[in-house]
Order: C-alpha cells, then sequence, then structure tokens
C-alpha cells in the first residue's frame, strides 16, 4: 500500500504533537501546549484527531489565530502553529510574534511557503520565539483511508482564483504522498484543462526547489493523477445507493464526517479508524449489514451476560475485578452499538417512507436495462402513477430513462404525468421540469463514449456483459466468492470503473481506446527524465482520481474493492465535494437554470472565449 | 566438441552450442515460434540481439550470418516430424522432455549461461588475437551488419505475431516457458538511446542490458516453489521460472510480477538491482522480490520539509542587523536625554533673568545639538520627503512633517493612531523610567530622581526607535506571567513531571515482564514499585489540582471563581490527567497481573523439577552412602550459595579486592559439587 490517507494523519499528528523525549531533555522542558490553527486548518484537525487523543499529548488548548489578541500571556506553554500560509494567517500570525503570549512556538504549514513570506515571519520574530519551522503538505479533508476532498469552503469559492487554490491543495496532497504523477485529465472539460495545466506548472515550476525532483525515484512506474469530471458520469449520483456509507451520506447526509440526526438531535461522528465496526462495515450492502449488526449486537449480549452484575454474584472477587476494569471498555461498546442502530434505523425509516425498494430497482433496471424497453416503461408509468412516491424520486427514474432511451414524445407524456396533481405531490417546478427536458442535450456531448452503444439497445447489453466479464478476469481472485453481481440493486458500476480498467490494464478492447482516447496526458519534467517519454500508454500501479464537480462514496467503495482484489495496485480517490443525490439534483437545476441565460449576455461569452484561450 | 560433431542435425535442432551459442539459443527460440506460431513470439529485438552476440566472435560470424535466416525457415521442417515422434532429452544433461518448446526453455534456462560464459571468452580470445585494430574495424562493420541486418528482419517478421505476443505478455499472467518475455518490456526508449552510440554492440554492452543469469538455481535441485506456504512441486503445469532478482525457483502463480533490474556493478557475482529508471529492464520476479521493492516495502511515504534552518539563518541575519540599529538607536537616547537634561536644567535656571532672548538661542542650539546627535547626513530634508517613511502617507496642510529625535527621519504625526500611529511625543520621564541602568552621563545619572518626576521634558520619536529602544525591557517584561497562572501550572508542571516519569517506566516495565530472568527480578520488582509511587504521586497530584481549582455542586465540578477566566484551561488540564491515570492505571493492573502469572509459572516449573528430580530411586550405592552423600552436596549447595551471595554484594558494593578470592572460592566448590553429583548419578536432588 503506497497510498495510505490514514497514515499519513497519523505520520502528521505524530510530527504535530508527539512530545520528542530525548532522554537527555530534563523534566523541566516539558511544557503543555497551545495549539493555534487558523480557519483552514480546524477542520482539517478536527476530522483527523480527537479532542482526547490531543489532550493525551498535552494539547490543553486549542485556539484560533484569527483571535491571537484576545489571548492570555502564558509563558508556561509552549505553542504549535498550524496554519495554511495564506496572507490573513501569515499576518495574524506575525502580530502574535510581535508581542508573543507564550514561551516556544512549532510553527507548522499545511502547504509550501513561499520565500518571501518565510522572509516576513523570520524579520517578525525578533524575540526568536519559534525554534521549529516545518512545512507539512495536508491541505485536503481525509475522510477514509482511500477518500479526500479538497478543503472548498467558502473562503476558496470566493478566492480571486480558485484554480489556483484548487491546483494548490492538489499539489499538497501529491507532496503529501510523495508523488510526481503523470497527469491525465478528461480533455473535453475546460475547466479540467485549466486546473492540469495548472498543476504541471506547479510541479515543473516546484522542481526548481527540488520539492517534486526524485519523489518517485524507486516506483517502477510513474504514478498517474487522474483529473474527471463529473458531467462525464451525471448518472453515478442519481442513482440509489445501497451500501453503508453511501446510505448514511444519501439520506442523513454526512458532513466533514459528523451526521446530525434528525430524531435525537445528536450529532454522530464516523471515523474509519476508531470504530472498528464502521471500518468492517461500511462498505457493505444493506442486507449484509443489518446481518452483520446483528451478529455484533449479539456478541455484546454474549460478552456482557458473562460478566454482567447479576451473575458475578456467585463469583469470586477476582472475577468482579476483572470485570470492572473492562467495564468502560464495555461502555464504549454499548455507545457505539447504540450509535449505528440510531443511523441503521433511520436509514431503514427512509427506506420504506420513500419506497426505495421498488424505486431502487427500476433505477438499476433502466440503467443496466435488464429489462426490454417495454417493460421498463410499463414499470415506470406505473411508479409515475404511484401518489406516495416522491417528485424528486420520480424525476431521478425520469432521467435515467431519457438518458437510456431519449425519446422526445415519451418523455413529453412523463412530464405530463409528472404535472398531473391528482399522482404527483408536490407538482415539479419549472427548473425541475427543464431539466427533464435538457438532461440529455446538457449531457449529451460529454457521454458519448458510453451512450454510443447504448443507444441501439442491442448492443447494449453486451457492452455490459463485457465489461463484466472483463473484471471477472481481471480479479478473478475474489470473484467467485462474491455476491455483489447477483444483488439486484448493485447491477450498476460507475463509469470510474471502465476507465480504471482501461488505465489499469492493456486490454485492447473498443471501450478502453475510446476512453484512453478521451484522455489528455500532460508529462512533468520529473517524470519524463526518469522514465523516457514513452510512459503515456503503459499500464499504471499508482492512481490518485480526483473527480470535478464531487466524488460519491459509492466511488470511493468502488475504488475500496478495486483495490482490494488487486494489491498490486494502489488508489486513491477525491473531489472537491461529496455528493449525494439531493446535493447532485441541486446542482443540476442550477446548470440547467444558467444554461438557459447564456448567449443573451455578451459579457459571459467574453469570458467564455478568453477562457478557451486560456 | 568432438562428440557432438556426430549427430549434427539433433544438434541444431535442439541449438546446442556448436555454433555461436548465444544465436543458437535464440535461434531456437525462433525455431520455436515458427513451429507453434501462437504461442511464442519474435520481435526485431530478438533478431537483432542474434546479431549482438555473434559479433564479437570475427571467424564464426559469417557462419551465423548464413545460418540464421536459413535455420528459421529451411531447417525446422525437415528435423520437425522425427523429432516430434521421438522422445527429447536435453543432449546436455540427458534430461526427458515432453515437447520442443519445453526442451528450448530447458536450454534456455539451464545451460545458456555456461554457454554464454565460453562464448564471451572465445571472444576474448579471438579479439586479443586479431588485435586491437581488427576488432575495431569489426565493430563499425557489425553496426553496418547490424543496421542492415535489422532492417531485412523487420520485413520479414510477419506483423500478425507481434501484436499476439504482446497482448500475451500485458496480460500479466505467467506463462511456464516465459522465458522470451524478458526482451518484449524492453521499452522502445532504452534502445533508442543507446543504440545509436558507436561500438555499442560489443559484448560489454549487451551483457550490461541482458539480466545477468549466473544466480539463477538449476531446477532439478529444488523441486518446490521457494515461497514458503506455497509447497507446490515444480513441474510444467504449475511452472518452473526463476526469478531473475534473487534467482530461487518458483511456481507460475507467484512469479506474476514484474519489476525493474539491471545488472549491478560486478555482474558475475552479484544478483541484479533494483533500478526504476529507463535504464532499468522489466523482468520477470517473485512475489517476494515484488513487496520487497525499496518503495513497496516502504509503504506509504509520508513528505515533509523541515525549513527552521533557513528561516533561522534569515532571522539571524535580520537579527543581527536589528540589533545593530538597536545599539545605535540607545546610544543616541542617551546623548539626548543628556541634552534634554542639561537644556531644561538651563531653561530653570535662567529663565527668570534673561528668558526672551536666549531662549530663542537655546532652542536653535538645542535642534541644533539634536542633529548633531544624529548625525547631519542622517537628518532628513524636508525638501527630499514627500511621504511618511513608516507609512508613506503624503504630507499635506494637515499631515505635518516630523523629525524623530532618535534616526532623524521624518514622519507623520499620528496621535490618534489613525494610520500606524509613526510618531509620538515621548516623555523621557517615561523611559528613564523603563531604561533606568543604561549608561547615562553624569549629569542625567546624578538627577535621576528629578528627571523620573519630571514630566514636561518630551521628545518626539517615531514608532520603529521607540520598538528597539524598548526591546530589551520587553523581553524583560515579557517574561513575568500573571499570579493565576503560575499558581496554576505550579501544579500542572509536577504533574507533567510524574507523568513523564510514568510515561518512560511502564514501557521498560512491560518489555521486563516479557524477557525477565531469576536475576533480573529484583529489577523489574523494583519497577514495579517504583512506577506504582508515582502513579501514588500523580493521583494526589490531580486531586490535589481538584481540591484547589474545583468546587463541586449537585455533582457537578465548577471551576471556582477565582479562577473563573481561566476555566477551560483548568479543565482541559484536569480531563487530560484524569485520562492518563485511567488509561495507565488499566495498563498498570495488567502488566502486574501478567506479572504475577510468569512469576507462578516459573514457582511451578522449578517445584516440578525438584518434583521430578526427587522420584528415581535405584539402589546402586547403600542408602547411607547416599545419605551422607547428599548431605554433604547440601551443605556445599548452601555454601556456594551464600559465597554467590557474597559475589553479588561485593560487585554491588564494588569491593572488588575481594572478589578473586571469593571467585576461587566459589570454583572449588563448584567442583566439589560436581564430583559429589556425578557420584550420586540419578540418586542426587
Amino acid at each position: 500500500m503506497t497510498l495510505n490517507l490514514a497514515k499519513v494523519s497519523n505520520v502528521y499528528f505524530e510530527k504535530l504533537f508527539a512530545v520528542q523525549r530525548n532522554e537527555s531533555s530534563t523534566n523541566s522542558e516539558i511544557k503543555a501546549k497551545v495549539l493555534l490553527v487558523d480557519k483552514f486548518t480546524t477542520p482539517i484537525i478536527s476530522m483527523c484527531y480527537t479532542q482526547s487523543q490531543l489532550l493525551q499529548n498535552d494539547i490543553i488548548l486549542i485556539e484560533l489565530i484569527e483571535n491571537q489578541s484576545t489571548l492570555n500571556v502564558m509563558k508556561h506553554l509552549n505553542c504549535i502553529v498550524y496554519i495554511k500560509p495564506t496572507r490573513e494567517s501569515i499576518q495574524s500570525l506575525i502580530k502574535e510574534l510581535n508581542n508573543p503570549h507564550f514561551s516556544k512556538y512549532q510553527l507548522f504549514l499545511n502547504n509550501t511557503i513561499s520565500k518571501g513570506e518565510l522572509e516576513r515571519l523570520a524579520e517578525a520574530d525578533e524575540f526568536e520565539v519559534i525554534n521549529q519551522v516545518t512545512e507539512i503538505f495536508q491541505d485536503y479533508l481525509i475522510l477514509n483511508d482511500n477518500l479526500f476532498t479538497i478543503n472548498v469552503s467558502e473562503p476558496i469559492a470566493n478566492a480571486i482564483n480558485p484554480v489556483v487554490e484548487e491546483s494548490n491543495s492538489l499539489v499538497s496532497l501529491l507532496l503529501s504522498l510523495k508523488k510526481c504523477p503523470i497527469i491525465k485529465y478528461e480533455s473535453n472539460s475546460l475547466e479540467l484543462k485549466r486546473l492540469s495545466s495548472e498543476i504541471l506548472y506547479n510541479i515543473n515550476s516546484n522542481s526548481n526547489n527540488n520539492l517534486f525532483d526524485d519523489l518517485n525515484r524507486k516506483s517502477d512506474r510513474p504514478p498517474l493523477l487522474l483529473l474527471l469530471d463529473r458531467k462525464n458520469d451525471p448518472i453515478t449520483p442519481l442513482i440509489t445507493p445501497w451500501t453503508y456509507q453511501s446510505m448514511i451520506h444519501e439520506f442523513l447526509g454526512i458532513k466533514k464526517n459528523i451526521v446530525a440526526l434528525t430524531e435525537s438531535k445528536e450529532q454522530v461522528t464516523l471515523n474509519e479508524s476508531q470504530d472498528k465496526f464502521y471500518r468492517e462495515s461500511m462498505y457493505l450492502n444493506y442486507g449484509d449489514l443489518t446481518e452483520k449488526f446483528q451478529k455484533y449486537v449479539e456478541e455484546y449480549k454474549k460478552e456482557t451476560k458473562q460478566s454482567s452484575l447479576e451473575n458475578l454474584k456467585t463469583q469470586n472477587l477476582s472475577e468482579l475485578k476483572k470485570m470492572l476494569t473492562k467495564f468502560p471498555e464495555f461502555k464504549k461498546l454499548s455507545n457505539n452499538i447504540l450509535k449505528h442502530l440510531n443511523l441503521i434505523s433511520e436509514i431503514d425509516k427512509e427506506i420504506s417512507i420513500q419506497n426505495l425498494w421498488e424505486i431502487g430497482e427500476l433505477q438499476q433496471t433502466i440503467i443496466c436495462e435488464l429489462d426490454t424497453h417495454q417493460a421498463i416503461r410499463q414499470k415506470l408509468t406505473e411508479i409515475l402513477d404511484n401518489p406516495k412516491v416522491s417528485t424528486t424520486n420520480k424525476i431521478k427514474l425520469v432521467l435515467l430513462y431519457s438518458i437510456r432511451f431519449h425519446n422526445t414524445s415519451e418523455l413529453q407524456n412523463f412530464i405530463g404525468k409528472l404535472n398531473n396533481p391528482l399522482v404527483t405531490d408536490p407538482l415539479p417546478t419549472l427548473s425541475q421540469i427543464a431539466l427533464l427536458k435538457k438532461f440529455k442535450t446538457l449531457f449529451n456531448s460529454n457521454f458519448t463514449t458510453s451512450t454510443s452503444g447504448q443507444n441501439n439497445s442491442n448492443n447494449l447489453g453486451n457492452i455490459f456483459q463485457n465489461k463484466k466479464i472483463n473484471i471477472n478476469s481481471f480479479f478473478n481472485q475474489n470473484k467467485s466468492n462474491d455476491p455483489k453481481t447477483d444483488n439486484i440493486y448493485l447491477q450498476y458500476t460507475p463509469r470510474l470503473n471502465e476507465v480504471l480498467n482501461s488505465l489499469l490494464t492493456t486490454t485492447q478492447s473498443e471501450s478502453a481506446i475510446a476512453i484512453k482516447s478521451s484522455l489528455s496526458t500532460l508529462i512533468p519534467d520529473a517524470v519524463s527524465s526518469q522514465y523516457g517519454n514513452n510512459i503515456q500508454n503503459e499500464p499504471v500501479q499508482d492512481v490518485i482520481i480526483y473527480v470535478k464537480g464531487g466524488v460519491t462514496f459509492e466511488e470511493a467503495r468502488l475504488v475500496f474493492e478495486l483495490s482490494e482484489s488487486n494489491k498490486k495496485i494502489n488508489l486513491v480517490i477525491g473531489g472537491d465535494n461529496v455528493l449525494n443525490s439531493e446535493m447532485w439534483m441541486k446542482e443540476l437545476y442550477d446548470r440547467v437554470n444558467d444554461s438557459e441565460i447564456p448567449g443573451t449576455d455578451p459579457a459571459t461569452d467574453r469570458r467564455k472565449q478568453l477562457r478557451e484561450i486560456l | 566438441m568432438a562428440n557432438q560433431h556426430s549427430r549434427p542435425t539433433q544438434r541444431r535442432n535442439l541449438g546446442s552450442p556448436f555454433k555461436s551459442p548465444e544465436a543458437i539459443a535464440k535461434m531456437s527460440k525462433s525455431q520455436n515460434s515458427n513451429m507453434t506460431t501462437s504461442s511464442t513470439l519474435q520481435t526485431p529485438d530478438n533478431v537483432k540481439s542474434v546479431q549482438y552476440e555473434a559479433s564479437p566472435t570475427p571467424v564464426r560470424h559469417t557462419a551465423v550470418k548464413s545460418l540464421a535466416p536459413s535455420s528459421q525457415y529451411e531447417e525446422v521442417p525437415v528435423a520437425d516430424p522425427t523429432k516430434q515422434t521421438d522422445s527429447l532429452t536435453c543432449p546436455i544433461c540427458s534430461e526427458h522432455m515432453l515437447t520442443l518448446s519445453q526442451l528450448n526453455q530447458h536450454i534456455d534456462d539451464a545451460h545458456q549461461e555456461k554457454e554464454m560464459e565460453t562464448d564471451s571468452s572465445n571472444a576474448a580470445n579471438n579479439l586479443s588475437n586479431g588485435g586491437t585494430s581488427v576488432g575495431r574495424l569489426l565493430g563499425t562493420n557489425d553496426v553496418k551488419r547490424w543496421f542492415s541486418g535489422k532492417s531485412e528482419n523487420q520485413r520479414k517478421t510477419p506483423q500478425k505475431r507481434k501484436t499476439i505476443s504482446l497482448d500475451m505478455l500485458d496480460d500479466e499472467r505467467g506463462f511456464s516457458f516465459s522465458d522470451n518475455g524478458d526482451g518484449f518490456r524492453e521499452s522502445p526508449v532504452s534502445s533508442r538511446v543507446t543504440s545509436p552510440l558507436p561500438n555499442s554492440g560489443n559484448s560489454p554492452y549487451s551483457k550490461h542490458k541482458r539480466i545477468t543469469r549466473t544466480h539463477w538455481k538449476h531446477p532439478s535441485t529444488t523441486p518446490l516453489c521457494s515461497i514458503r506456504d506455497c509447497g507446490k512441486t515444480l513441474n510444467v503445469k504449475n511452472g518452473i521460472v526463476n526469478c531473475r532478482k534473487c534467482g530461487l525457483l518458483f511456481c507460475n502463480e507467484h512469479t506474476q510480477y514484474r519489476v525493474k533490474l539491471k545488472n549491478s556493478e560486478d555482474v558475475e557475482k552479484e544478483p541484479p538491482v533494483y533500478n526504476s529508471t529507463f535504464e532499468g529492464t522489466w523482468s520477470k520476479c517473485c512475489c517476494d522480490c515484488y513487496y520487497s521493492k525499496p518503495d513497496l516495502a516502504v509503504g506509504t511515504q509520508v513528505n515533509s520539509r523541515d525549513l527552521t534552518s533557513q528561516f533561522a539563518k534569515k532571522r539571524q541575519e535580520l537579527l543581527d542587523d536589528k540589533q545593530l540599529a538597536r545599539v545605535k538607536v540607545q546610544k543616541r537616547f542617551i546623548k539626548l536625554a543628556d541634552l534634554l537634561a542639561e537644556t531644561s536644567f538651563h531653561e530653570r535656571n535662567e529663565s527668570k533673568t534673561l528668558w526672551g532672548a536666549i531662549q530663542k538661542t537655546l532652542i536653535d542650539s538645542k535642534s541644533e545639538a539634536e542633529k548633531e546627535i544624529i548625525g547631519y547626513d542622517n537628518w532628513q530634508s524636508d525638501k527630499e520627503a514627500t511621504n511618511c517613511t513608516i507609512c508613506f502617507v503624503r504630507f499635506n496642510i494637515v499631515i505635518r512633517r516630523h523629525h524623530c529625535r532618535l534616526c532623524g527621519n521624518i514622519v507623520c504625526d499620528d496621535p490618534y493612531g489613525a494610520r500606524k500611529s509613526c510618531s509620538i511625543v515621548v516623555p523621557l520621564s517615561k523611559l528613564l523610567e523603563k531604561l533606568h541602568n543604561l549608561n547615562y552621563s553624569r549629569l542625567v545619572k546624578d538627577n535621576l530622581k528629578t528627571l523620573l518626576h519630571e514630566d514636561s521634558i518630551k521628545f518626539r520619536c517615531c514608532v520603529d526607535c521607540k520598538n528597539s529602544l524598548l526591546y530589551d525591557w520587553k523581553l524583560l517584561h515579557l517574561r513575568t506571567p500573571k499570579q493565576n497562572e503560575t499558581e496554576i501550572f505550579l501544579i500542572y508542571n509536577a504533574i507533567l513531571a510524574q507523568k513523564h516519569q510514568i510515561s518512560q517506566l511502564l514501557p521498560k516495565y512491560a518489555k521486563h515482564i516479557d524477557t525477565t530472568s531469576d536475576e533480573e527480578e529484583s529489577y523489574t520488582n523494583r519497577l514495579r514499585i517504583k512506577i506504582m509511587t508515582f502513579l501514588k504521586d500523580f493521583e494526589n497530584l490531580t486531586t490535589q489540582f481538584r481540591g484547589r481549582f474545583f468546587i463541586s455542586e449537585n455533582n457537578k465540578l465548577l471551576v471556582i471563581d477565582d479562577f473563573a477566566a481561566d476555566s477551560r484551561l483548568i479543565t482541559n488540564i484536569y480531563q487530560s490527567s484524569i485520562m492518563f491515570l485511567q488509561d495507565n492505571l488499566i495498563w498498570y493492573k495488567q502488566l502486574n497481573d501478567k506479572h504475577k502469572e510468569i512469576e507462578q509459572q516459573r514457582l511451578k516449573q522449578s517445584l516440578e523439577e525438584r518434583a521430578k528430580e526427587e522420584t528415581p530411586e535405584v539402589p546402586r550405592l547403600t542408602k547411607k552412602q547416599i545419605r551422607e552423600l547428599r548431605e554433604q552436596l547440601m551443605v556445599m549447595n548452601e555454601q556456594k550459595f551464600l559465597v554467590e551471595n557474597m559475589i553479588m554484594e561485593s560487585t554491588k558494593a564494588r569491593r572488588f579486592e575481594e572478589l578473586s578470592s571469593l571467585e576461587q572460592n566459589k570454583r572449588e566448590l563448584d567442583m566439589t559439587i560436581e564430583n559429589l553429583e556425578t557420584e550420586l548419578g540419578e540418586f542426587g536432588f
């Protein structure tokens, strides 16, 4: 495993907080510490580390560096500063240095700092309080061991040049993993084109600073940074997922690994590294999940029964003692069970309210065309006539249908049904109708690779069939005991699978060639000097995937399964956001509404042209 | 050689080394590819190496040349039928083979190395005989031939075959006859980069390019796959594959891996080394070699960059400059203070008499003197300055120019701090109060008390000068913390010290429990007690902390009002100590339990041993004899024990002079004990 984000966060934690326990250091040198963070690093810290972890390492205060003027002077404390090297944060730090509140400072930066800024800091540090300056590279959030998101909170969205911010974040990811990659991006996306060239520039110019030189000296194949655009796969976020983590996100929403439960009004943290049950079950489908959970509960029951207080009366004192020492563990366990029970019951509630068993099946049937066109239309009409099904779910189905079998008259028919107040409540909004009409055209151009065969429905089944066989043969080690292919709710595999397959192997199937040709390649100087120029078409081992426009947990699961089934490959996926269907629909409405205006506004046209030139 | 000559046809087909062996080995491959078109393959690369290997042997060269094409297309069909029907045996080691391709594989794997050696030695001989000039000439000829040969062969090689071969390779599945695979993965780049070099066709080069096989293991010696848990016998079905890196033999399943390799410096003796650049050649290897590749062995590498030294260097430069400026400002301040004191006294003395006239001259002389302190050159002229030197605001009627009396720069007046409060009028007394022990002039020192209470003496200085003047005072002042915190941290630092001790000792204890032997027993026990006291102290301190800063109200702990401002700090400290205590107490107890268990086990063991020793009784010696001997032995043992204790003590007390005699004693005792024991034999304890 050469790409493991959990290890990254662990190593950085060590770097940040662990006391350098030299034998020579006397006791008086050990001091408690304050942690100063800025608004960018706060989520990074809070997602990776718990409060108790920090307390264990003698971090007794955490403050925002923006508030430095309000701090008390505490010379007994040392200070750890962990900031993103933005102008504001550096400015606050300079103020702090002019008037230091604490004894000694260790400065950590979560991305590269420019020489000028470093000089400014050196000038400001006239009391010589800083005794360590280290760049660690973590300008991104780690959600799972293989899933990251770029830190796109509002400050970045409002930034003057969001692409630069984005590329900086990605560069920090590359640096933290010590990878100097080939960049491949989907050439039909303008945004990706800009982003990739920005990254390339960053890598090449940074190599003057020796940051990117020699990073993959020991790996035989150069790593790959794969930039994808959500536009090219608008379907995946629309489809109702059936695995644990995805379902939590779909129905309850995970924000920075925190789920807010509506019913009990409490917040639940999900953390792969600290929650064993979650780690084992996050990728399980709903059926397996409930089974696993039952086992978990039974196990707990068994253990508690063994040492429950009533039973203890008969047992001797030493047993009692043993049990009491175990008591905190039991408490933790029961809390954990309660947490997952809440989550699962909420999910279950949502599924039954929304009629999702039926809808989910139809979604899979439509998108993978498991039935005849006729039968599918039949089923879809039935569901549209069902007043219990919510409007958004109906819209999702019609969208999927329209992308599979484009037929204007049928679509009109469906829209008519949707507008019927007898069966649909509430009625679809204008933008929803507009989306239904435009969806196909909006994404048609980006969808050619996969739809080319899918329009004539005969080929379609074949393509999917072929794909399955492909996967089978490629990962045949574990496929034999893999029940997922039989599960009707998990028929659909995201397009990412095809893309990755075409890159990881050299099988020359038609679709693989089509996908490969849709990707453009940029090679940094450091890579080409190491491997020569003829590396573009070799199969790859380490892939860092970035989905512009938002990644889904479903794709993270796919990536997890791929790398589980073949230990030779290492995959990490991320995006600027983690989508669920609700967020994606909202995004779609916005895009439809945007696309109605252009042409009339010359300013946007101009900007587009400029972008084109760029 | 003579023996081989007797069976020419067979030899040729089997690729035996009577011609340039390397070339024939390759040829046999190409023959093979002709016969079984789909399973093996031929690329220009392969053909090229035919020419390569042959080149250093000038005598044979023509023969090979003529042979190469003909053997491919003519000889094979003739020999084919006979060969297929006969059972195949290797002509060198006479091992039985099933198919011809298998035999080829075998010859390549098992015998090629020797042939290569003889070949190269021959080549060396030839070269030395022929003289250097001939060799060079031949070299150039070779290159030409190579080029022509290459194009020829390219024409001849059917296009179709190439694609098939590539597909199979890319599959990354193993073949039992996969030897050919080596050449294909050589990236075109490497050949392109190196081939234009003159004389590159010489044998050292080709050796450099081809991964060495000197370290390969012979199949007959190890019939099992070298992966420990695999246990497969190596045969045609499971595959017999040498890992190119370590040379051991593996089955197909464990050699589905590829790494880039390059020959080591000493090709003959050392196995190839990993090389990830374009110089490396893709080669098959076993899974062990794959996963112990440096990058995979390390796993996820995490990067960080330490800028401390860079930062510190920069800071030092800037600090030196600042220090210089501070000294300068301080000196000027001393002079200025003197001047101001002097003029003020002067003023006071003479104000009543010659007030009007002198006032004017005094002011003039004062401003002159001020200029002199700073130096006329440093005193910025009004005309030059259009903007403030600190905030760069443009001067106008409202924003006036002012000279700083300590550096001479012109700055704006900003009494309300609207800009950066560039300059202020400072009372001398305030500064003197803070900087009372500077080396002032006699006048100032004598009148320090009066000056301290004199508020009317003021001068203007810029904010930079003020800061650098007060730097030392600030540094001093910053170090004095507040009362509340001192109290909190007094206890907390004690807690931290204990914590440090515990966290250092506990792992040691854990380690000792597992490894401990009888002698270390006492040490472990001491460690245990030590930790216990530390934990007790820690607990006491924590309760003390709680008692000092918290009051309990309705079963809830609240920070007492005096420390309300620091409540967050206090609760955090308390929490962290409680957490630490809980975690470590549990751990400590677990360790203790384990320790006890081990101790008991050991006790039991020794008891059992003793019991065992006591059981057998066969009367070899009379009972009386035995009893006597035993008594003797017991006494001796006891004495030995005593002596041992004494030795221990004296070593501990470092009384080394006694040691030698004690050791002597012990040796003697040992001897007698041994004698007694042998005499007792099975009747011993």
